[in-house]
Parts: C-alpha cells; sequence; structure tokens
C-alpha cells in the first residue's frame, strides 16, 4: 500500500508539472491583459506598465513559468486580480463551498441509484421499466431546468425551502473549520445553524444529484445483470440464501466495479462542473470563482482552480483504485 | 513606486463589475412610459401592501443584488461603490438628483480660495470619529487623502495631485488648503465621486500594514472603517454582505433608519425575482426587461427608473473604410436606433440625442441622432468609395454588444456591406480597446459604454473624441480626430458653466453626432431598481448609479401605504 501511495504521490507531480505548464501557457497566449484590468481601464499607460511589472508579465515566459512553480513549491498560487486576495485565501473560501455541495449531491445519488439499479435488474419486468424510465430521465433533465422549476415549487409556491445562498440573510456563518457550513455548524454544536444550512443546500444539492442518480443506476443496473447470471450468485442461491442477501452481500460488491469507476469519473467533473447550479443558486463555490477569473484573465486565480481541480482528480482516483482493491480481493495495489 | 503625475483623462469608463454582468446591464433597466416615481409614492392608482416579510425582522433591508461586494478598499475599489457607501463618506456629495450641486459631508465647506481656482479651502466637520474611534480631522483627512495616491496599484491618480505632502497643506486641526497646481472649478464636483474619493481611517490602515507596497489594502478589503452610518459586520464572500448601524454617527440616528442592511449576491436574475415576489428582498438591483414588466405590473412593487448619464456607442474607427466622414455618417444612417431601442431593448433605455446625453448639463436638446435610412447610407457610402461587398469588422464582449452588432449587420448586408462580428471575453476586449495598437490592427469598430466622472463636458468628451484619449490614453480607441472639436473641446477644460461654454459645447456636439460623426449613439442607458411598496426615502443620482444611501432609506408601516 505504502508503494502504491508513493508511486501515486509521484505521479501527482508529474500530473502537476504537466497541466500547470500547458494552462500557464495557454492562459498567456489568449487575448487579455490583466495589467490592464487591475490597474482599472482609465488608467495611463505608465500605470498599467508599473502594475504589469509588478505583476511580473513584463519577463520572458519561462521565467514567469520558473517564478511560478518557485511559489508553488512555497505554497504561494499567487494573487486574484478579480479579489485581491492571495490565489489559497479565495480557494479556501470557495472550494469547501464546492465540496459541500457534491458531497451531498454525490452521496444521495449513489445510495439512490444503487438502490434502483439494484433493484431494478433483480426485479426485472414492469420494476425495470419503471427504473429505466427513472434513470433515464434523470439524465436527459437539463440541470439548469430543473434547478429553477426547483426553485419556483419549493420556494415561490410552497415555501418550504429558501430560493439561494448558503444561509438566510444576517445570519454568520459557523467557525472555519472544514468551511462546509453543515460540518462545521454540527461541530460547533449549532444545531439552529446547521439547520440553516441543511436547508440551504437541499434544492442545490438536489439539481445535481438528479443526474448521478440516473448515471449510477444505470451502471449498477447494467453491471447486476451480468454479475447475476453468474454462476456463484446462483450457487448462493442455490445454498438458500435470501434474494436480498444474495443481491446485496454477494452480487452488488462485484457489479460495483464498473459504478466505482464512474462515480470517481463524475466527482472529479463536479469540481469544476457545478457553475450552472452555483450560479442559480447564488452558490458562492468553485465553479462561480472559475467562472468570474476567466472573464477577467485573472491568471493566478486560473492556475489556482487548475491545480486544485488536477489534485482532486488524481486524489478521487488514487481513492476509487483502493476502493476497488477492497471490493476485489483479486486487484493489487501496484 | 514613484506617484503617478495627472496625465490622462479624466471621465470614468466601463468599470470591470458592469462590464462582467454584460448582457444583464445592457438590458437589465426599464420600460417605456415608466414614470420616475420614488418608492413609496404611487407610480400608478394602485398600490397594494408588499408581500408579507415571512419572519423577517422590518428593521433589516435586504437588497438583491447581482454582483460580489468586495474590495471594500476605497483606494483600489473601481469597480462598485455599493458596499462602499454605506461605511464611509466623502468630502462632499451631491444633493438630491443632481450630478452638478454639492452638499457638505465631511468637509462643511468646500471653496476655491483662488480666483483661478488653483486652491480650494475645505474645512472638515468638527468632532467626527472613525469606526475605530480615532479622530477625523485634517491630518487624518489629509494622511487617508496621501495613502490613497501613495498606493501602489491604487486608483489614487484621480485626484490629480502628483505631490500630496507639498499640495495638501494643514491650516490647523480642522482645515485643509489644496494647492492643486492647476485651474479646477469642478475640484468640488470631483471630490464628490465615488470612485477613490472615500476617507478611510488612516490609522486602521497604518495599524494593518505589511509594507509601502500594501499600506493597509490587505486587511481594509473586507475590513472597512470610514466615517459612514453602517460598519460592515460580516462578509461573505461572494453571498452576502451585512452591514449595521454605526451608533456614533455624526448624522445621528433621529427618524427612521434601518438597524441593518443585507446584500444579497444573487447573479441569476430569475432567482432575484423570485426573492422579490416571495418577499425574501426589499429591493432589487437591475433585472432583465421581462422582470421589470413583471414588477411594474404588480402593485405590490414600485420601479423606480432612474435616467443616467451613460451612453452605449457604437465606437466608429477613423481609419480604412470609415476614414471618410461620408462613411461614417453612413454608418448612423444605417443603424435603426428606434428599432434597437424599441424591438431589441423593449424600450428599456433612451433615445439619445446625439452623442451626449441628454442630462449632461451642456447637453443642447435641439440636436438629433441622424436618422434610420438605408436608401441614404447607400449614397454616402458609394460617395465615400466604400463599394457593396466591403467587410467591416465589429468587436465586442460576450453579453455586451451583441445585439446591437446583429442589428447593426443585418441593416448593412441589405446594402452590400459585409460586418463580421468578433466577439471577445472581458478582458480581451479591454486589452484591445485600450491599447496603442496602429489602426490596421484595430477592428473598424467596438462596442462601447461611457459614463463621466462628473457631470461636465469636457470631463465626458476629452477622454473619447480628441487625440489626449487615443489609445491606451483614454477611450478614442477609434482615433478620432476633428480639429474643430479638437480645439473646442481642448478650450472647455476648466471652464466655468456659461453661455460660452453651452455655445462650445452645442456646437461640438454637433460635429461629433452629424457632421463629423465619431461614434453612432446606441442608447442612453436607464437603470431600474424595484423596490416593495413600503420602502421609503430613495432619491435616484444619475451620478451614483446603483449605490444606495441606506441611512436615507426606511420602512413604512402598512397603515402608512396608501
Amino acid at each position: 500500500m505504502l508503494r502504491f501511495l508513493l508511486r501515486r504521490l509521484a505521479f501527482v507531480l508529474l500530473v502537476l508539472f504537466g497541466i500547470t505548464l500547458i494552462t500557464f501557457v495557454l492562459e498567456r497566449v489568449v487575448p487579455g491583459d490583466p495589467a490592464r484590468l487591475l490597474a482599472g481601464t482609465r488608467a495611463s499607460q505608465q500605470v498599467v506598465n508599473q502594475v504589469s511589472k509588478s505583476l511580473g508579465l513584463n519577463r520572458p515566459l519561462l521565467v514567469q513559468y520558473g517564478l511560478y512553480m518557485s511559489d508553488l513549491a512555497h505554497g504561494n498560487l499567487g494573487i486574484s486580480i478579480v479579489t485581491r486576495n492571495p490565489v489559497t485565501h479565495d480557494l479556501v473560501q470557495y472550494f469547501p463551498a464546492t465540496l459541500e455541495l457534491i458531497i451531498y449531491a454525490m452521496f444521495f445519488g449513489i445510495v439512490i441509484g444503487v438502490l434502483i439499479g439494484v433493484v431494478s435488474a433483480s426485479r426485472g419486468g414492469k420494476t425495470d421499466v419503471v427504473g429505466e424510465t427513472i434513470a433515464t430521465t434523470s439524465l436527459s433533465i437539463p440541470v439548469f431546468w430543473l434547478a429553477i422549476l426547483l426553485q419556483f415549487l419549493f420556494y415561490s409556491r410552497l415555501h418550504l425551502l429558501p430560493v439561494s445562498g448558503r444561509l438566510n440573510p444576517g445570519v454568520s456563518p459557523p467557525h472555519t473549520i472544514t468551511g462546509m457550513y453543515t460540518i462545521d455548524a454540527l461541530l460547533e454544536g449549532n444545531i439552529p445553524l446547521f439547520l440553516d444550512a441543511l436547508a440551504h443546500i437541499v434544492l442545490p444539492a438536489v439539481s445535481l444529484m438528479v443526474p448521478e442518480v440516473g448515471l449510477v443506476a444505470k451502471t449498477v443496473r447494467a453491471s447486476m445483470l451480468e454479475v447475476l447470471g453468474r454462476d456463484y450468485v446462483r450457487a448462493a442461491q442455490a445454498k438458500g440464501l435470501t434474494r436480498w442477501r444474495v443481491y446485496f452481500r454477494h452480487a452488488l460488491r462485484n457489479a460495483l466495479l464498473p459504478a466505482v469507476t464512474v462515480m470517481g469519473l463524475e466527482f472529479g467533473l463536479l469540481i469544476s462542473g457545478t457553475v450552472l447550479v452555483e450560479t442559480i443558486y447564488s452558490w458562492p463555490g468553485l465553479g462561480s470563482y472559475t467562472d468570474q477569473a476567466i472573464a477577467s484573465s485573472d491568471y493566478d486565480a486560473i492556475m489556482g482552480v487548475t491545480i486544485v481541480v488536477a489534485v482532486a482528480y488524481v486524489v478521487v482516483n488514487m481513492l476509487v483504485d483502493v476502493l476497488y482493491a477492497y471490493l476485489d480481493p483479486r486487484v493489487r495495489l501496484t | 513606486m514613484a506617484r503617478v503625475t495627472p496625465s490622462m483623462a479624466r471621465g470614468t469608463p466601463i468599470n470591470r463589475r458592469q462590464l462582467l454582468a454584460g448582457s444583464l446591464i445592457g438590458a437589465g433597466a426599464a420600460l417605456a412610459g415608466c414614470s420616475t416615481s420614488q418608492p413609496g409614492t404611487t407610480a400608478g392608482t394602485n398600490r397594494a401592501a408588499p408581500p408579507p416579510l415571512n419572519g423577517r425582522s422590518p428593521d433589516t433591508l435586504v437588497v438583491a443584488v447581482d454582483a460580489a461586494v468586495e474590495d471594500l478598499d476605497p483606494a483600489t475599489n473601481l469597480d462598485w461603490a455599493f458596499g462602499l457607501a454605506p461605511v464611509y463618506d466623502t468630502l462632499v456629495g451631491l444633493v438630491g438628483s443632481s450630478a452638478f450641486t454639492t452638499r457638505p459631508q465631511l468637509a462643511t465647506s468646500l471653496t476655491p480660495a483662488s480666483k483661478d481656482f488653483t486652491t480650494w479651502l475645505c474645512t472638515i466637520r468638527p468632532g467626527v470619529r472613525f469606526q475605530d474611534g480615532t479622530i477625523c480631522d485634517a491630518a487624518a483627512v489629509k494622511a487617508a487623502i496621501t495613502r490613497t495616491i501613495d498606493l501602489p496599484g491604487g486608483i489614487g491618480y484621480v485626484w490629480y495631485i502628483a505631490d500630496p505632502d507639498r499640495q495638501i497643506v494643514l491650516e490647523g486641526t480642522d482645515t485643509i488648503r489644496f494647492e492643486l497646481g492647476t485651474p479646477r472649478p469642478f475640484f468640488n464636483q470631483e471630490l464628490a465621486q465615488e470612485y477613490g474619493f472615500y476617507i478611510a481611517s488612516p490609522t486602521a490602515c497604518a495599524a494593518h500594514s505589511t509594507g509601502k507596497n500594501d499600506l493597509g489594502h490587505a486587511w481594509l478589503q473586507s475590513h472597512p472603517v470610514g466615517t459612514g452610518p453602517y460598519k460592515l459586520r460580516s462578509l461573505i464572500v461572494g453571498q452576502q454582505a451585512t452591514f449595521v448601524r454605526n451608533p456614533d454617527y455624526w448624522g445621528g440616528w433621529r427618524g427612521r433608519h434601518f438597524q441593518q442592511v443585507v446584500a444579497l449576491t444573487i447573479p441569476e436574475t430569475s432567482t432575484r425575482q423570485q426573492l422579490m415576489l416571495n418577499g425574501g428582498a426589499d429591493i432589487d438591483l437591475l433585472t432583465n426587461p421581462e422582470d421589470m414588466v413583471q414588477l411594474e405590473q404588480d402593485p405590490r412593487f414600485t420601479v423606480n427608473t432612474q435616467h443616467t448619464l451613460t451612453m452605449d456607442y457604437i465606437a466608429l474607427g477613423q481609419y480604412g473604410p470609415l476614414a471618410d466622414t461620408r462613411a461614417r455618417l453612413a454608418m448612423n444612417y444605417a443603424f435603426d436606433i428606434a428599432g434597437y431601442i424599441k424591438g431589441i431593448e423593449r424600450n428599456t433605455d433612451y433615445y439619445p440625442h446625439g452623442v451626449f446625453p441628454t442630462l449632461l448639463i451642456t447637453a443642447d436638446p435641439a440636436i438629433n441622432s441622424v436618422p434610420y435610412d438605408l436608401h441614404t447610407a447607400k449614397q454616402l457610402f458609394d460617395a465615400a468609395g466604400v463599394r457593396s461587398g466591403t467587410s467591416l469588422s465589429y468587436e465586442y464582449y460576450t453579453g455586451f454588444g451583441d445585439q446591437a452588432g446583429a442589428v447593426l449587420q443585418a441593416s448593412l448586408a441589405q446594402i452590400g456591406i459585409r460586418l463580421q462580428l468578433i466577439e471577445k471575453s472581458y478582458s480581451g476586449f479591454v486589452e484591445d480597446y485600450f491599447s496603442n495598437a496602429p489602426s490596421s490592427q484595430r477592428p473598424n469598430m467596438y462596442f462601447f459604454s461611457w459614463w463621466p466622472g462628473y457631470d461636465n463636458p469636457f470631463n465626458y468628451a476629452q477622454p473619447l473624441f480628441t487625440k489626449s484619449g487615443w489609445g491606451a490614453a483614454g477611450g478614442n480607441a477609434g482615433l478620432y480626430y476633428n480639429p474643430e472639436a479638437e480645439s473646442l473641446i481642448m478650450s472647455m477644460e476648466n471652464a466655468v458653466i456659461d453661455d460660452e461654454l453651452r455655445a462650445k459645447s452645442s456646437r461640438v456636439q454637433q460635429i461629433l453626432s452629424v457632421t463629423d460623426p465619431a461614434w453612432i449613439p446606441v442608447a442612453q442607458e436607464k437603470v431600474a431598481i424595484a423596490f416593495r411598496n413600503d420602502i421609503r426615502g430613495f432619491v435616484a443620482n444619475p451620478v451614483y448609479e446603483e449605490t444606495f444611501d441606506f441611512y436615507a432609506l426606511s420602512r413604512s408601516s402598512s397603515s402608512q401605504l396608501s
């Protein structure tokens, strides 16, 4: 296991190097002048040049990259020209918001998706048709449309849930431990704050969860159908085990392998793909931050987000591999 | 870093927030024929009680805004003064809805001390304290201004004071003499602007400074310390900013005022709309035309439309096929302004009267924009040698100018001129627009928006239509030059508002709009703000766009609605 982790760490560093190099060059090749944006559109060229110099933009590209990587090695991701904060500071603010959303969406998406997939594959017939319909519909619904519909239904019509944001107006967030309000509120023992944060996360999480339900359900169903035809499953049934014990203890564990891969990829995709939901629900997460950074040619912020997403992808895939080994003892971590 | 000498354009071009809002800004205004009624007054005859607050405190004002409240350092915030206005004061402010008349604020008086307006005397209001408890006297004001000017990468250049040590002279504890070096007859109007002129506690800045490149900036962005009526209680980046009463505010708290103001950042218009309709917000800033129609027709709300000094243009390049005056005049004839405002903007902007906004103090209402006439346009193009089949380029940034470009493209296609629409990112557009690239590397036109720093024809026109505004020096991306207009505009610098100035301004307006057209005026922007019917006290000011005097706002009881 240790050797596996060390090899993966080396791989992470290699991936980071490649991604930072490509992103660094691309963002500087694309038209845009962050010095002008930072100085203001009515600043004189002298002021713009001074700002450009302070940002190091007047140096050769290779030198700029070297300096950036040197700063990166010391944990310095630079300064955002949009927020004027250290990028690290911004990421600490924005990333947990997205992570919290994804965790809830993925958790419930997986639970519900697995249930639907298993029931669909095991029951067959009309149940399978219903399950497939739910899965296909879930996958087909545009996320932004669903988000607005949920707002309209649960806020405007039923007055059950808040329309946007992470907390009610004027409510102060909990002390930052993880940056995820529901968890931090619980850790603080502040139940009213926890409930407020929970109420606010329901609709955006459901909006993200629905497509995951469909994806997981379809993947699990397909895997289950394949596994249910295996000899060991028939043997387990012949031994007189209950149907649900056969499905969940014997079949599902093997059927989950392809689903775990898909879930891992989905998790990584969601980290950078929540901008629509975040915009509709005014959820101040990584998606919104990235969108703003790209529009403003905020080089350091773009690089920071890229690094975070790359690291997240690699970490998630590493966890997927570990989970693989747990689910299937025949798989060796190398 | 050396102090930057004032050397450039004095107007205020598009700021980042407005550009980032893009199509929301372009579309986000109000209705044709909508009254400029203030909240709490009857827009029509049917005024109903607003939606229930649903447990919300009536002492809290909730404002739904489309952009994040951030960077609360007045020395750097060039984007949006919304979060600065509650916390800080300027030395003087503008009276009511006037873009010209000033009133005392931190300064009880600000008067010229020399006939040539090179020296001004400012008396600081006695007994005022910053929110950190430190005294706001002449020395503190000088220190605050000096910090603004000295901060690297800041917007201190707006003061046009190269040497604050020498030019800002203390005369006693409450008096400052400004030695400006050049005549500035509108110095009081300049100091009433929002960007770069708020006074922050120099003590707080110094205490949290990490060096001469910071001067407390990193800290002040999220810990503003001013003399204003409200203090920042909490700032959740990208989500909400909460302001609470400053109990020691120099203006006192007699009368009705909100205890707390919460600004909710909600980029999506439909979400803000739902919040308003269901009582979750008291004020909604900038919604699209469809949302505004709904709120205007809803008797529970009042929509205030604010005529502004902001103009939208298609900035024509005085080079290539459009070098000839007749070609640029043809372009004006080829753009259907009325059709654009009615069909695209749904009458949510005003029809322009030439290149100057009608609210500009010297604007001539008799000068009109060139009417839409494709036949005349074709004749003029032919006379200028711009034949059918000529290709022109139009640059804009995402969400801002695409529709105007499409309208122009369709019109030009009818007379055989091909218009290529070039979409850029905001950053790419800014780089192009304010570059020193030669004309051969520029598109033939850009979509652009502009408003002045203060209500003055020189302040408006110099950066856009003179040689000193070419390229990175200003907003004259079309490299426009007309000798007569140039001479007249430059002679208006620091001129007092009198009949002579009005005559000059009128002539300039005529040249730029008709005789030797610089640009195509597309629309005069309105800003529309929706209020619940129980919100009182708002007075729109064309310079203070999309910012509020929260101190002046209050909530009436239901019995006061009729």
